[in-house]
Parts: structure tokens; C-alpha cells; sequence
């Protein structure tokens, strides 16, 4: 399956990368960031993202589609 | 502390001996004003507002400079060439301070206090001025400084109203609150409030633009506020030296219409999320990181702060700005963000992101809308539903709407006796003239023709129509624009 993804705050500057499509055995997205963690080194875990698919906020459990495109939200408190 | 008097001043000594520095202040009636002999002066005021917004100010003298004693009069009536027309005496432990604080007073007794003075030129002219005209220019009236405002139709003059009665509190006075600040105070919000615990430090000034590297290790609370009152004068501020907490929010938001966050901490963000929620205030919300960053809205009963984050980010699991960076600017933009939100919770000319976020990247720059879900649960489900608190109104009437009226109407000129009347010919059978600060609704009870509330903006009459509505007398009306319209 086929994805798009893409990165904000913390994880676009550890991806080094704005957005990205893959190819995924994920079935979900919080699947999918515990994959990316892995090969990426991100440094916040499932628990403390946010997932967003399609454009509206989402849980990591739902279940992903093909050409989907899935947004990983990170805490952001700056001000 | 302060007090308007009639009589002539006599300076008081002061009695303190823990200061070493004691510096007074006489302001005298000149000969010259502009090149014009003047033989008699007059001072007015509208005596309670001009002794509590001084008592304010003394009090603020006071903190900022750590006087341990301060004293202003100020004589209204009739002053002749040579007498004083306001005193202040300063006292601290340090010369410097007692100077720096003589100096700011002064400067803003004038420009915030309601009294005005009317001189008497040789040769029978005479002329009333607002203290705080002078010397920077004429008079402001809101008419004009708003007038491009008001022109849009998404605003017009009932949207100005609505500004210019809504209180908004900003908390956290950084990089948001430099640029969000700015704009809503010179938009005519009505009330400003600013909560803020820091000083200013050098690493603050390459985003904080309402701030200078001359206020460094001052209280940025009172430095945004004076910054802001520089604009206009039509919008009062309310400084907050105070670190925002789970037992003083209440107290701060109380008063406030429309709730801003400009913090940089998760733990202000919740607290201000589920205080809003709890109390029914709109909040608008941004947080940055390094170049990019979101903003949102958040009503009482929309998607919340905890419906997006059910389990609460700690401060420390990411970055902050001072351990990753940021660049000016993108504050800078998130704050404009943050006002036009402000601008729409109050106006309503078009519906806020309340039930979405907006990503921006600077970068790219790319943007992203995502839409919020509420989470069953949440306490943003027992949220008191909101309302806009000032609508766009339809008892404002226009001059031609006026005249084309078929029944008798009176019209009641709200104008205060130190405001030169004009009068309109609108077709009304009686123009009477009954000054807002002697209003008794009494007045107008035998009354049962419509009536029609004048003044000079048309903004107190709109407050007295809305006030008198609410009470039943729904044949008032408000004279849109005013007479000087
Ligand atoms: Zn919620």
C-alpha cells in the first residue's frame, strides 16, 4: 500500500524532510510512525503524536487506506 | 494619592525618611500658547474617572519605580497666567528613579486622564483642548482614525462598536503578543489585558518587536502595555505581572470577552484550555516552532485543546525556542494569525478556524488545514454555550433611515457639557439635551413617542440604546455614526 506523508515541528527536522510517499505493511497510522521511528530515529513515541489522515484529525488505530495521506502532528509549544 | 481640586494647589511635604531622593513637579499656566497670548485658562474633568484612572496610574508609578511616596493634584476651573495647574512629587531612595518617575508621570497623566482645557486669548477667542492633543498634534476622534475600517462592509460601523466594547486578554507577552497586540489595540479593541511575569532579556529582542534594547530588565507586562497605549488613545490596557496558574486563571480571564495564548509552556495551554471551556470564553491559540507553526480557535464546546491531545504533552518532550531556535518573523506572522481571529470572534464577519487547525510552513511555505473531532468525554462537552457577546444590531439607525420615519420621535443629545453640540435637522419634534453623565431613565418615562440617542460617534448612544433595551424601552434607538459623522 501506498502512502503519503507528512512531517511538522520536531519530526520534519529529524525526517529532514517535508513529506514523503512510501510504501507500507502498516495498517495504521500509528503502525505506520512505529515503523518510521525505527528507520528514522524519531525521538517521541506513538503515545506523544498526533495523527491526521485526509485532512481531519484521526486515531492511531483507524485503519489506512491506499493514497491516503497521513499528517504526524507533534507537540508544539513554542510562543 | 490623587485628587482633582478646585482650589489652588498648595504643594504638600512630604514626610519620609527612607528616601533620598525627593523630585517635584509644577505644571503652570504660560503666557504663550503657540504664539498666542492666553490671559485665562479653564481646566475640566469628569472628576471620578480622571481620580481613579490617576490613583491607577500613581499606583503603577509607584511599583515601576519603587517610590516610597508619591503625591499629584490636579486644579480644574478657572487657572490665571503663573498658577499651578498640576503638582506631583515623587519620592525613592535614589535620586534617578524619583526623576524617571516624575517625568512618566506627567507625561502620561496627560495623555490618559479625561480632562480638558479651554483657553482664553487675548482679543476673546477661545479654544478647548484635551490635555492629551497636546503637544503631538489635534484631537483624535474615533471617527477618523478607524474611518478605513469602518468603510468595509464586513465591519461597518456596528463591527467598530462591537471592538471597541470587547475586552481581550493575551497571555504571555513574547513573539504572538508582539505582533497580535499591535494590531487588535489599533483595530479600537476596547479593553486590553496583558499577562506577563518576565523581564525583558536581550535574547527576546530579535522576535519581540513591541520591545527596545533600552527597557532590557524591565517588566515586559508594563512595557507592552505602554507600548500599546502609544497607538490611541481609545483602548484601555490593563498590565498583569503575574505568572498564569490553575488558581489565578479564573480570576484573569473573568473579565474578558475573547482569551488569547501567546505562552510557550503546554501547562499554560491546558490551563487556559479547560478555564475557557469551563467559564464558556473563546480562546485563540498559536504555538511556533522554529519556522513553522499552527493556530486555532477555540469556542466553548468546540473541538478542544484535550479533545486534540487526550493525553497532555509534559514541557521537556520537545524543544523549546530557546534550546531549538526560532526566526523572528514566524511569531511575528502567528501573532497577526492569532488578531485576525480575534477580529472575527468579535465581528463575526467570517467564521473563525474553530473547528480546524491551520499549519503554516514558512519554508516552502505550505499551509494545511486540518479538521478538528470532538472526543467523547471531554470536558469540553459541559462547555456553557457562547454567544457573540456584542451583535451586529438593528435599532442602529442611519441619518436618511431617520427622516424617512413617518412617526414622532425625539431626539436626546447625549453629548457631555465640555463637547461643543451641534445640532441635526432630522425631523424630529424636540432635540433635548440630556448629558450621559446625568442620564436618569426617569427623564424620558412620559415619553411615549419613539427616541433617539445622539452623540458625538455614536458609540455611547449605541451603549445607552443597548442598556435601555435590555431594561424594555425597545422604541430606542442609536444615531449610527453620530453627529459628527
Ligand atoms: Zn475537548
Amino acid at each position: 500500500m501506498k502512502v503519503h506523508v507528512r512531517y511538522f515541528a520536531v519530526l520534519r527536522d529529524q525526517r529532514k524532510l517535508a513529506q514523503e510517499t512510501l510504501e507500507t505493511r502498516a495498517v495504521n497510522p500509528g503502525q505506520l510512525y512505529d515503523e518510521l521511528c525505527v528507520s528514522h530515529g524519531f525521538t517521541l513515541t506513538q503515545s506523544q503524536v498526533r495523527f491526521a489522515i485526509n485532512g481531519s484529525y484521526a486515531e492511531p488505530t483507524v485503519l489506512l487506506n491506499d493514497g491516503d495521506e497521513v499528517v504526524f502532528l507533534p507537540p508544539v509549544a513554542g510562543g | 494619592m490623587f485628587r482633582v481640586t478646585e482650589s489652588p494647589i498648595l504643594p504638600p511635604n512630604p514626610e519620609c525618611r527612607d528616601a533620598g531622593g525627593f523630585v517635584s513637579f509644577e505644571g503652570r499656566v504660560r503666557l504663550k500658547n503657540e504664539g498666542q497670548p492666553v490671559i485665562l485658562l479653564e481646566y475640566d474633568a469628569f472628576v471620578e474617572m480622571a481620580e481613579s484612572e490617576g490613583a491607577a496610574l500613581l499606583e503603577e508609578a509607584s511599583t515601576k519605580f519603587g517610590l516610597v511616596w508619591v503625591q499629584a493634584i490636579h486644579r480644574i476651573g478657572r487657572l490665571e497666567v503663573g498658577d499651578i495647574a498640576v503638582w506631583i512629587g515623587c519620592a525613592a531612595a535614589h535620586r534617578k528613579e524619583a526623576f524617571l518617575a516624575c517625568e512618566f508621570i506627567i507625561d502620561e497623566l496627560k495623555r490618559r486622564l479625561p480632562i480638558w482645557k479651554k483657553e482664553h486669548y487675548q482679543g476673546g477667542a477661545s479654544e478647548w483642548l484635551n490635555l492629551k492633543s497636546e503637544p503631538n498634534g489635534p484631537e483624535l476622534r474615533p471617527s477618523d482614525v478607524f474611518a478605513r475600517q469602518i468603510a468595509m462592509p464586513e465591519i461597518g460601523p456596528a463591527g467598530q462598536e462591537a471592538l471597541m466594547q470587547a475586552k481581550v486578554l493575551i497571555v504571555g507577552a513574547g513573539g504572538l503578543a508582539s505582533s497580535a497586540l499591535p494590531y487588535l489595540a489599533a483595530a479600537g479593541v476596547g479593553h486590553l489585558g496583558i499577562v506577563e511575569p518576565d523581564l525583558l532579556e536581550p535574547s527576546n529582542l530579535h522576535r519581540q518587536v513591541l520591545f527596545s534594547s533600552e527597557d532590557i530588565g524591565r517588566s515586559k507586562a508594563q512595557l507592552a502595555a505602554a507600548a500599546v497605549r502609544r497607538i490611541h488613545p481609545f483602548t484601555k490596557v490593563s498590565a498583569f505581572e503575574a505568572r498564569l496558574n490553575a488558581d489565578n486563571v479564573d480570576q484573569l480571564i473573568g473579565d474578558f470577552d475573547v482569551i488569547v495564548d501567546g505562552t510557550d509552556r503546554f501547562d499554560a495551554k491546558f490551563i487556559l484550555n479547560d478555564a475557557c471551556q469551563r467559564l464558556g470564553r473563546p480562546l485563540v491559540q498559536a504555538s511556533i516552532h522554529r519556522l513553522e507553526g499552527h493556530v486555532q480557535t477555540i469556542l466553548p464546546g468546540s473541538p478542544c485543546l484535550r479533545c486534540q491531545w487526550p493525553n497532555q504533552p509534559t514541557d521537556g518532550c520537545v524543544q523549546t525556542c530557546a534550546e531549538s531556535g526560532v526566526l523572528g518573523v514566524v511569531p511575528g506572522i502567528f501573532g497577526v494569525l492569532e488578531a485576525t481571529e480575534v477580529l472575527k470572534v468579535i465581528t463575526g464577519f467570517a467564521e473563525p478556524l474553530w473547528k480546524e487547525q491551520l499549519l503554516l510552513d514558512l519554508r516552502e511555505p505550505s499551509m494545511l488545514r486540518i479538521k478538528r473531532t470532538k472526543r467523547a468525554g471531554c470536558i469540553c462537552e459541559a462547555a456553557p454555550p457562547w454567544q457573540r457577546t456584542v451583535l451586529p444590531v438593528d435599532w442602529e439607525v442611519t441619518r436618511d433611515q431617520v427622516k424617512q420615519w413617518s412617526r414622532p420621535f425625539i431626539c436626546l443629545d447625549l453629548r457631555e457639557e465640555w463637547e461643543p453640540r451641534p445640532e441635526l435637522e432630522l425631523g424630529q419634534k424636540e432635540w433635548r439635551w440630556s448629558p450621559l453623565s446625568k442620564f436618569n431613565r426617569d427623564s424620558i418615562a412620559n415619553d411615549s413617542c419613539a427616541i433617539v440617542l445622539v452623540c458625538a460617534h455614536g458609540i455611547r448612544s449605541a451603549a445607552l440604546a443597548h442598556q435601555l433595551r435590555e431594561q424594555g424601552c425597545l422604541q430606542t434607538f442609536s444615531l449610527l455614526g453620530g453627529v459628527d459623522q
